[in-house]
């Protein structure tokens, strides 16, 4: 069976390349909004909408854009559509921005924005920039969602809001992990992330 | 055209059609998120007379007649004298003319809580909340802080109900009558020279002292600003 160029590209920036455990980046929203699974998502959605966005208006400006203003003029780019999407967030999903809090105007600080719009949207066609930053996003919102739910069920005993740990073994001494819940538990979840990608992808950093 | 001329040119275009956007989606969705913004602020004012949590899963318009059949607001001047024929609006223009809004809890036309709102500097923002007390308008019920931009993790502890919960039967009048606006301390008042007093402070928030102070100064501000009401109500009590 023969893979499309978007396919290999989206699954590259996914799993390879991933721009979370493998360039590590945008650590810091990684941590901070990874407590309940539904607000990861909705973090996730936001930031595909940012990024396949930048990248592609990005792209179709690259010729136009003056070189010595390059990077005010994608930040603008990019802190419109981040406004847009916050606007719209507490227009449509008020409870879940005020969890997001700053959080969802922190997308413009993410270097993972900036780094495609610089490193790919400025030197590529807007179809192929726009999978990329697709693809790049979808890779930021997967690590998102997979500590989300290790954190949600192990220190809030719940998914999506609901609880899944039985009430039986609360009763039998069974306890949250409150650590989980805190900025230090997602740091273990997602280090512990990191390894198993990385081995599992075969990636090894230079010495 | 020449390189400087095209710069300016695409900034004054990209700037131009940048705002329009923004200016377009903040008037469009103006509506919607006002309507949030009130529903919040009722929310907010239930949980504090612990009408209302997340869990309870209500729906908007439950929400709505909960909030209908239960709170009536109204407006109070510096003397503590019911303003009529006001209600609580945009608190803006009322501090402007040195009116100050207040919720009761009615039921079966009986006052069973009173909910003042509180206002002042934390340490990066203005924070906003509501102080509720009981029918002896002399003990907390509840607290909540509704808005604020203060540090998550930090300062924004203030909205998270570890925090909040302690404040309930914190009493704001000492036993000669004297006003005790509830005060936040550094680190836990247990073990500490507070302990004896313990009625009159919370614990601190470990590393956001400053947003403690900030709130604890506004509290003991607007407190003041409600203390001619408050001791009507304590002596007709």
């Amino acid at each position: 069976m023969r893979y499309s160029k978007e396919y290999k590209t989206i699954k590259n920036s996914v799993w390879q390349e991933n721009p979370v455990t493998f360039q590590i980046l945008g650590i810091c929203s990684a941590l901070a909004v990874t407590v309940q699974v539904n607000v990861a998502l909705v973090m996730t959605a936001a930031v595909v909408c940012v990024l396949s966005l930048s990248n592609l208006i990005i792209s179709l400006l690259r010729n136009w854009i003056p070189a010595r203003i390059r990077i005010i003029v994608m930040l603008t780019i990019v802190a419109t559509l981040v406004i847009l999407a916050s606007e719209f967030l507490e227009a449509f999903l008020f409870d879940i921005s005020k969890k997001l809090s700053i959080f969802v105007g922190l997308i413009i600080t993410n270097c993972i924005i900036l780094g495609r719009a610089e490193g790919f949207a400025m030197q590529n066609p807007p179809w192929a920039s726009f999978i990329d930053g697709l693809g790049n996003a979808l890779g930021y919102g997967v690590v998102l969602c997979i500590v989300a739910v290790f954190r949600e069920i192990l220190g809030s005993g719940s998914l999506f809001g609901f609880k899944v740990i039985p009430h039986a073994l609360y009763e039998a001494g069974y306890m949250d992990m409150g650590i989980m819940v805190l900025a230090p538990g997602a740091f273990i979840i997602l280090g512990l992330l990191i390894w198993v990608q990385r081995s599992l992808s075969g990636y090894h950093e230079e010495d | 055209m020449n390189d400087r001329s095209h710069t300016i040119i695409f900034t004054i275009v990209i700037c131009l059609v940048c705002s329009t956007l923004l200016a377009l989606a903040s008037s469009g969705l103006r509506e919607r998120k006002e309507r949030n913004r009130a529903l919040y602020v009722k929310k907010n004012i239930l949980k504090v007379v612990n009408l209302y949590n997340r869990d309870m899963g209500l729906s908007d318009e439950e929400v709505e007649d909960l909030y209908e059949k239960s709170i009536q607001g109204m407006v109070i001047d510096k003397k503590g004298e019911e303003i009529k024929d006001v209600l609580p609006g945009d608190t803006k223009t009322l501090k402007k003319k040195d009116l100050h809004p207040l919720y009761l809890h009615v039921e079966n036309g009986k006052s069973l809580v009173y909910v003042l709102y509180v206002e002042g500097k934390g340490l990066w923002s203005t924070v906003k909340g509501y102080l509720a007390l009981d029918a002896d308008a002399e003990t907390v019920t509840g607290i909540a802080f509704f808005d604020h931009g203060e540090t998550p993790g930090l300062g924004g502890e203030i909205e998270k109900d570890w925090f909040t919960t302690q404040w309930k039967g914190k009493r704001i009048f000492d036993p000669e009558g004297k006003l005790t606006p509830t005060q936040i301390v550094k680190g836990k008042v247990a073990g500490s020279k507070y302990a004896k007093e313990a009625e009159y402070y919370v614990d601190g928030i470990s590393g956001a002292t400053l947003t403690g102070n900030g709130i604890n100064k506004f509290i003991a501000k607007d407190l003041k600003v409600y203390e001619p009401f408050l001791r009507k109500i304590r002596k007709k009590g």
